[in-house]
């Protein structure tokens, strides 16, 4: 039953934009690692990680967890997360397991790089 | 001014009067429900006290309840601790927690008699339209539910009486009215009042007696012959004795068959808790979706049953999770059953703050349960843990 984890990435000028598909759970770390192994950063000077949740129909304890480390990998390494597409419900849950400490939530990619962009021209 | 005894045995007619205008007989209708109650008090002013109240048209809430002491004491506790009670019961929530908080301003009187004694309370809220009740209990005796022709049975609801510890946690028992059945509530007095001979009415006099109550009887009735033919036995009494009865008396077989249930059983494996979680919520959209509380249960289901495969089952796959699904109108019930030997969820929640990167995410399970149930609770029996979660539907009857 279990929907595994697809990623499709697409970079841009400042970061990287990453769509994921399927389940986020304690089987996801292992996929997403073989794509982007987030602990040595982004590569090529990139400061943005945008996590595309979209089309993720299951998030659960396991996959919050996942996300928070990714996220705090960032800040040692010098990249800003960013996730959005992320139902209501779970983002009543990133809040409450304190996830928004450490990524920025926004509805979808457009609003999250309008948001990159204008961080980059210091607004 | 008059002089020796005359002003405490005035005093004392004074409190009778206040306790007796603060307690007339409850004769409560709302739809479907009835609340009747009886009490008849001691030769002194007596600690029981009683009440029902109408919540929003949609809810009753009844209490039953014992001061310690008698007299003036008593007198002034019992309107203090109705006032109190019905203050709390218009903020909301469940019976439970409203024990809990009522707990606390007793616990925070430190009154002299009162933390060595406390005050011993049973809180019940009924939801007319699903003729469901919650119930929890301070202290106070279990209650019975009763069904004309058949033995009563007695709700577990032990836990401590009011004021005596601040943390005092209260358990809260939900079930639903099956066609013709009762629920009563009493106080120490009916079950303690002894005879000429000094024997006490007990247990197993009030049992047979309920077994005895015929379905036409009102309970009104029922109950003043059963305080009569308690004082036939012309005895001293130093205690009240109170009875409540609920009564839900129209509707009902109906209601019943809307009652869903659904269990699964799950080889303890990493992701078992996925096949269940999308059952689940195509489950709650077909029958409940106007709940508002798919996306909450099946979160919390997926959490529970993630636990239990990992933590109680050691992922061992010889080990099955049973999962069990109720939901009536206004209530769903959810147990998730392992064969572990459970675990301090105190500590467990506790967890998933760490600093610790492989840390992080450790108890939030059983944060996020905690979280999004109503009310939930763990149990222990002789066929392993059990994680019991309550949710409470967010659609208003019109």
């Amino acid at each position: 039953m279990n929907s595994m984890l697809e990623l499709n990435i697409v970079p841009f000028d400042a970061g990287l934009s990453v769509t994921l598909k399927g389940d986020l759970d304690q089987q996801a770390e292992q996929k997403i690692r073989s794509v982007l192994d987030w602990e040595d950063g982004l590569g090529e000077g990139r400061r943005y990680l945008i996590l595309n949740l979209h089309e993720v129909n299951f998030i659960n304890s396991a996959g919050m967890a996942l996300l928070i480390r990714i996220a705090r990998a960032g800040r040692k390494k010098g990249f800003h997360t960013f996730v959005c597409g992320a139902s209501a419900h779970y983002q009543k849950l990133f809040r409450m397991v304190g996830l928004t400490e450490y990524v920025m939530l926004y509805p979808d990619d457009y609003a999250a790089l309008q948001r990159i962009e204008a961080l980059e021209s210091g607004v | 001014m008059p002089g020796g005894t005359e002003p405490l045995a005035a005093e004392l007619r004074l409190a009778l009067e206040v306790q007796r205008k603060w307690q007339p007989p409850v004769d409560l209708r709302l739809g479907p429900c009835r609340v009747t109650a009886r009490s008849r008090q001691a030769a002194e002013v007596g600690g029981d006290l009683f009440d029902a109240v109408v919540l929003d048209d949609a809810v009753v809430a009844v209490l039953i309840g014992d001061v310690p002491g008698k007299g003036l004491q008593a007198a002034f506790m019992v309107p203090a601790l109705l006032l109190l009670f019905r203050s709390e019961v218009k903020r909301g929530g469940g019976p439970a927690e409203l024990l809990g908080r009522m707990n606390r301003v007793l616990a925070g009187l430190s009154a002299e008699g009162l933390t060595a004694v406390g005050v011993t309370l049973g809180i019940g809220l009924l939801d007319v339209q699903a003729g469901e009740m919650r119930y929890a209990g301070a202290g106070h005796p279990a209650p019975y539910l009763a069904m004309p022709g058949a033995e009563p049975r007695q709700l577990d609801s032990s836990s401590l009486p009011l004021g005596m510890n601040a943390e005092e946690n209260y358990r809260e028992t939900v079930f639903r009215f099956a066609p013709g059945e009762r629920f009563v509530l009493y106080t120490d007095g009916i079950i303690e009042d002894a005879g000429p001979d000094g024997e006490m009415y007990g247990f197993d006099r009030l049992e047979a007696e309920l077994a005895d109550w015929a379905a036409d009887v009102p309970a009104a009735d029922w109950m003043e012959r059963l305080l009569d033919s308690q004082e036939s036995r012309e005895a001293y009494r130093r205690d009240d004795r109170t009875l409540l009865v609920v009564e839900y008396t129209a509707g009902k077989a109906g209601r019943r068959t809307e009652l869903r249930e659904r269990s699964w059983r799950v080889p303890s494996v990493p992701g078992c808790e996925r096949s269940v979680a999308v059952e689940l919520a195509a489950m709650l959209r077909e029958h409940w979706s106007e709940s508002g509380r798919t996306d909450d249960i099946v979160t919390c289901v997926a959490e529970a049953v993630m636990n239990a495969a990992e933590h109680g089952n050691g992922f061992d796959e010889t080990k099955t999770v049973t999962i069990q699904a109720h939901f009536g109108h206004a209530i769903m019930v959810c147990r998730v059953r392992d064969e572990g030997p459970g675990f301090d969820f105190a500590a467990k929640l506790a967890g998933g703050r760490a600093e610790v990167d492989n840390e992080y995410g450790r108890g939030w399970g059983l944060r996020l349960i905690d979280e999004l149930t109503d009310y939930w609770m763990t149990t222990r029996d002789q066929h392993g843990f059990c994680v019991e979660m309550y949710f409470l539907s967010h659609h208003r009857q019109s």
